[in-house]
């Protein structure tokens, strides 16, 4: 009754978290369910993770936008991150897939680029990305609770500390503190 | 009293019974990822009390700003804080990887959804915090897309 159907158990594997979570992960777990059934509770996972997947996008098309724009070590820091985004976003399309959706593709660069700012010099690019780091983060923190299996909020909570660290990174970069907030949410006055 | 309805009754007892123990097993569980995160958070604090770099005091406080949140919603649940830090080893760098890996496995595991989000803020600054000590060693501050504690 309370084992996951095999499409279900391939999914848990790509979330790459393993362990004693996996009694929760079949019986259901913590998540805010609120009475609606599986198959709601699984539209609203696909929901959830094609939202980071377009997030994932946007910041790969930002980055790629500004590189022009960075310098030296900045520069060295901002090609690590944008590998980070393309990792994320190819295990999120793979869950997409496996969770029975179909992910969004990126949209083409000058659509992206007529949302973006105006990108003049290397500070505007370090401060455009921290706020969509902020933005990565906020996106996956609220996602956490409502995931319907404990996997997938494990799963979740990787890539947000991630981007919470390129934040801390850039912010280094731009000359700011780098930790300024205990509770990091994405949602700091600071930047 | 048939023994058809005597069954039942003791069938519904046990029931009635299980059910407040599950409950109780898992709200322990809670608790007990709460208790061990304080403990960590205060060994960070006093490890952080130990360095000179410009931000091991900011690094302190922020720990034990962790280890009080935590410790208020670990009273709202009816339990007491640890007041002393854990058995932990470790300097700061391998302290903060454990914060981080704490951390991850309480999102996995807690039963009460609104322990989630301060578990995931808690693990987003540790992640941080990793980020500039490994800057002040000369390590890659970002070694993996999928922080969880896992990578030196």
């Amino acid at each position: 009754m309370c084992a996951p159907v095999p499409t279900r158990r391939q999914l848990l594997a790509a979330a790459g978290a393993g362990g004693s979570a996996a009694l929760l992960a079949a019986c259901g777990g913590s998540g805010d369910a609120g009475g609606a059934t599986r198959e709601q509770l699984e539209a609203r996972d696909l929901r959830l993770f094609g939202s980071a997947l377009d997030l994932e996008h946007t910041v790969i098309a930002a980055y790629t936008a500004g590189a022009g724009l960075l310098r030296g070590e900045a520069r060295e820091h901002a090609r690590a991150i944008v590998a980070h985004e393309r990792e994320h976003a190819e295990r999120l399309t793979q869950m997409i897939e496996l969770m029975g959706g179909k992910p969004n593709p990126p949209r083409t660069p000058e659509e992206y680029r007529r949302g973006f700012p105006s990108l003049s010099d290397e500070d505007d690019v370090l401060r455009f990305a921290i706020d969509l780091e902020n933005a990565s983060v906020r996106a996956y923190n609220e996602a956490l609770p409502k995931l319907s299996d404990p996997r997938l909020r494990q799963f979740a909570a990787a890539p947000a500390t991630t981007e919470a660290e390129h934040a801390a990174l850039l912010r280094g970069d731009l000359g700011r503190p780098q930790v300024p907030d205990a509770f990091v949410t994405g949602r700091s006055q600071i930047g | 009293m048939t023994l058809r309805r005597r069954d039942a009754l003791i069938a519904a007892a046990a029931l009635a019974c299980a059910r407040p123990a599950a409950a109780l097993a898992q709200q322990s569980a809670d608790d007990t990822f709460l208790e061990r995160t304080i403990e960590l958070e205060l060994q960070l604090a006093e490890a952080y009390d130990g360095e000179d770099f410009e931000q091991a005091a900011l690094f302190a406080e922020q720990c034990r700003e962790h280890a009080r949140g935590l410790g208020t919603a670990l009273r709202n649940r009816g339990g007491r804080p640890p007041e002393e830090p854990g058995g932990f080893r470790g300097g700061p760098l391998a302290l903060e990887r454990e914060a981080v890996r704490t951390c991850h496995d309480a999102i996995g595991e807690v039963s009460d959804g609104r322990l989630l989000p301060t578990f995931a803020a808690v693990m987003a600054n540790h992640g941080q915090h990793l980020v500039v000590l490994r800057q002040r060693m000369g390590r890659d501050p970002i070694p993996s897309a999928f922080e969880t504690g896992a990578v030196q």
